[in-house]
C-alpha cells in the first residue's frame, strides 16, 4: 500500500522543551487518518510540520514523497489544507474567493464549491467576514474540495461549529472522500465525531505515541473493566495488562487490551479480592480517555 | 497565477489607493491655489526672495504624503495576511514564497511609482504654470528623496508587519527609521542632487530585507 505521509523519527523541541521524540507513523493512500491527543501532546505541532510551516528539530516527514517543510509548489497543488478556525481570505466575497483560487488549481471543480455554498442560502456577493463560523467552515471545505487534492490535512475542523454544522461538514467530507478516494489527515477536539469518520488513528501521549492502529481494531481490542474491592487496592502498575486504571472509593476501573479472564487472573494474582467484575462497552471518546487518562 | 495574486492584492488595497489619489489631488489643488494666491497678493520680487533666498518650498505641504502612503499601503496589504495567520494560505499556494512575496511587494511598489508619477506631474503642472523651468526642475529633484522615503517606508512597514518577533520588529524599525529621517533632512532645494543615486542604491538593499520575515514565517518562527 502506498504511503501518502511517512514520518520517521520525528522529534521536536520548543526551546528546551521536548514535545516528542522519535515519532514514527505512516498514512496510507485512501485512508482517513485521525490524530488524537490531549492538549499539549503535539497534535498541532505535527500538523504544522506536515503543513510545512514548521521544520522539525529532528527526523524526517515526507508528504507525497517530499520533505514536508520543503514542498515543491506543484506538490502543494495536491494538498488541501484546512487551517484551525477555518481561516480564509475574509476580505473577499464568496464569488471573489472562488475566482482567486480557481486560477491556481488545474482540476478546479467549481460545481462542488458552489454546490456547498448554495446550501447556505447566501448570495455570491456575500462577504466572508460577515458569515458565521459555521458558514465559513463550509466555504473553507468547499474550496478544498474544489481544489481536488490527493491529500487533505484538516486541523481541528470542528472548532467553533455547532452540532448541525459539524454534521453537515462530516457528511460532505465523508461523501467526497469516499467517492473520490482521497486521503485525509485530521484532528478534532470532538472525538465522538471522528469515530464515524476515521479509519486509522494515532493516539498521542506525553512525548510519544500511545498507539497507532485502525479505529475498529482499537475499539474491538481495548476494554474497560469495572469491579469493587474490599478495602483499598494497592496502586496498580502500568504494564502489558493494565493500560490505565482509576478508582473512586472502593470502585475500580481498569483499561486493558487483554481479555476479561486474563485481567481477572492478573488481579487475583496480586492477591486482590474482587467483586462484581464486569466489562462495559466504550465509544471512541471513552476509549480515548481510558487510554490517556482524565488528567 | 500572478493575475490571481494581483486580484487579491487589489481587493485589499483598492480603497487605500483610491483614497490616497483623492488626498494627493486635493493637496496638489491646494498648492496650486496657494501659489496663485501668492502671485495675486505679492509682487514677483517678493516671491523670488521667498523661493530662492529664503528657500521656502511652496510644495512642502506634500512632503510627508509619500511616506504616509507607503506606510498605509503596507498596513492594508499585510495586516490581513498576518491576522489569523492568513499568510499560511498565501504560502501554500503553488508558487514559491519568495516569488509571491516579491510579487506582492512589487505590486505596491508599482502603485507607489504611479503615485509618484501623479505627484511629479502635479508639481510640474503647478511649477510650469507659475515659475521658470529651473525652479520646476529643482522641485522635482527636491521631492525625489521624499518619494524614495515612501518606498522605503512601505518596505520597512511591510517587514515590521510580516515579522512575528518583537525583537526583530524593533531591529527593522531601527534599520529603516534613520534612513527615512535622513531623506527628509533637507533645508532647501536640490540638496540631494549629488547623493540621491547612493540613497537609491541603499534602498535596493531594503527591498531584499522584506523577504527575511517572510522566510522566517514560512519556516516556522511562529
Amino acid at each position: 500500500m502506498e504511503n501518502v505521509i511517512e514520518c520517521i523519527n520525528l522529534t521536536h523541541y520548543y526551546g528546551k522543551k521536548l514535545i516528542y521524540k522519535d515519532l514514527n507513523f505512516t498514512v496510507e493512500k485512501g485512508k482517513i487518518f485521525g490524530i488524537l491527543g490531549k492538549n499539549g501532546t503535539g497534535k498541532t505541532t505535527t500538523i504544522n510540520i506536515l503543513m510545512g510551516f514548521l521544520r522539525p528539530t529532528g527526523g524526517k516527514c515526507y508528504v507525497l514523497g517530499e520533505e514536508s517543510h520543503n514542498l515543491n509548489p506543484q506538490t502543494r497543488v495536491k494538498i488541501g489544507l484546512l487551517h484551525e478556525g477555518h481561516v480564509c481570505y475574509e476580505f473577499m466575497t464568496v464569488a471573489q474567493i472562488e475566482k482567486f483560487y480557481s486560477r491556481f488549481f488545474p482540476n478546479w471543480r467549481k460545481d462542488l464549491y458552489f454546490g456547498l455554498i448554495d446550501l447556505l442560502g447566501v448570495t455570491y456577493d456575500h462577504k466572508i467576514s460577515n458569515m458565521s463560523c459555521g458558514q465559513r467552515s463550509q466555504v473553507a471545505l468547499g474550496l478544498i474540495m474544489a481544489q481536488d487534492p490527493e491529500l487533505m490535512i484538516l486541523d481541528d475542523y470542528s472548532m467553533g461549529l455547532d452540532a448541525g454544522y459539524r454534521m453537515l461538514f462530516i457528511d460532505y467530507l465523508i461523501d467526497y472522500v469516499r467517492e473520490n478516494n482521497k486521503t485525509v489527515f485530521m484532528t478534532s477536539h470532538i472525538i465522538q465525531d471522528l469515530e464515524q469518520i476515521i479509519d486509522d488513528t494515532i493516539i498521542m501521549g506525553r512525548q510519544k505515541i500511545l498507539l497507532q492502529m485502525p479505529i475498529k481494531e482499537f475499539l474491538g481490542s481495548f476494554h474497560q473493566y469495572h469491579f469493587n474491592v474490599n478495602g483499598r487496592l494497592p496502586d496498580l502498575d502500568y504494564d502489558d495488562t493494565v493500560a490505565n486504571w482509576e478508582s473512586l472509593k472502593n470502585h475500580y476501573t481498569v483499561y486493558s487490551f487483554k481479555a476479561e479472564g486474563d485481567v481477572k487472573t492478573y488481579l487475583e494474582n496480586k492477591g486482590v479480592s474482587i467483586k462484581d467484575f464486569h466489562e462495559t462497552s466504550m465509544n471512541l471518546e471513552h476509549a480515548f480517555i481510558g487510554l490517556t487518562g482524565k488528567y | 497565477m500572478y493575475k490571481a495574486i494581483l486580484y487579491k492584492e487589489w481587493l485589499k488595497i483598492r480603497w487605500a489607493v483610491l483614497g490616497y489619489i483623492i488626498v494627493l489631488l486635493g493637496f496638489l489643488t491646494y498648492i496650486g491655489l496657494e501659489v496663485r494666491y501668492w502671485f495675486g497678493m505679492n509682487d514677483p520680487i517678493s516671491i523670488w526672495l521667498m523661493v530662492i533666498q529664503k528657500k521656502i518650498l511652496y510644495y512642502s505641504a506634500i512632503k510627508f504624503l509619500p511616506v504616509f502612503a507607503g506606510i498605509v499601503l503596507a498596513v492594508v496589504q499585510f495586516v490581513p495576511e498576518v491576522v489569523k495567520k492568513r499568510y499560511r494560505l498565501t504560502f501554500h499556494l503553488p508558487i514559491s514564497e519568495t516569488r509571491s512575496l516579491l510579487f506582492m511587494t512589487g505590486i505596491c511598489t508599482g502603485i507607489l511609482l504611479l503615485f509618484s508619477v501623479i505627484y511629479i506631474l502635479g508639481l510640474t503642472i503647478i511649477g510650469g504654470s507659475f515659475f521658470p523651468r529651473e525652479i520646476t526642475s529643482s522641485s522635482l529633484l527636491t521631492v525625489a528623496p521624499w518619494l524614495l522615503a515612501g518606498l522605503v517606508g512601505y518596505l520597512g512597514t511591510a517587514a515590521i508587519v510580516i515579522e512575528s518577533s518583537w525583537i526583530y520588529r524593533l531591529a527593522y524599525a531601527l534599520m529603516f527609521t534613520p534612513f527615512i529621517m535622513k531623506l527628509f533632512a533637507e533645508s532647501g532645494y536640490n540638496e540631494f542632487q549629488f547623493s540621491f543615486g547612493s540613497y537609491l542604491l541603499v534602498s535596493l538593499f531594503y527591498t531584499i530585507i522584506v523577504l527575511f520575515p517572510g522566510y522566517r514565517l514560512r519556516k516556522g518562527s511562529k
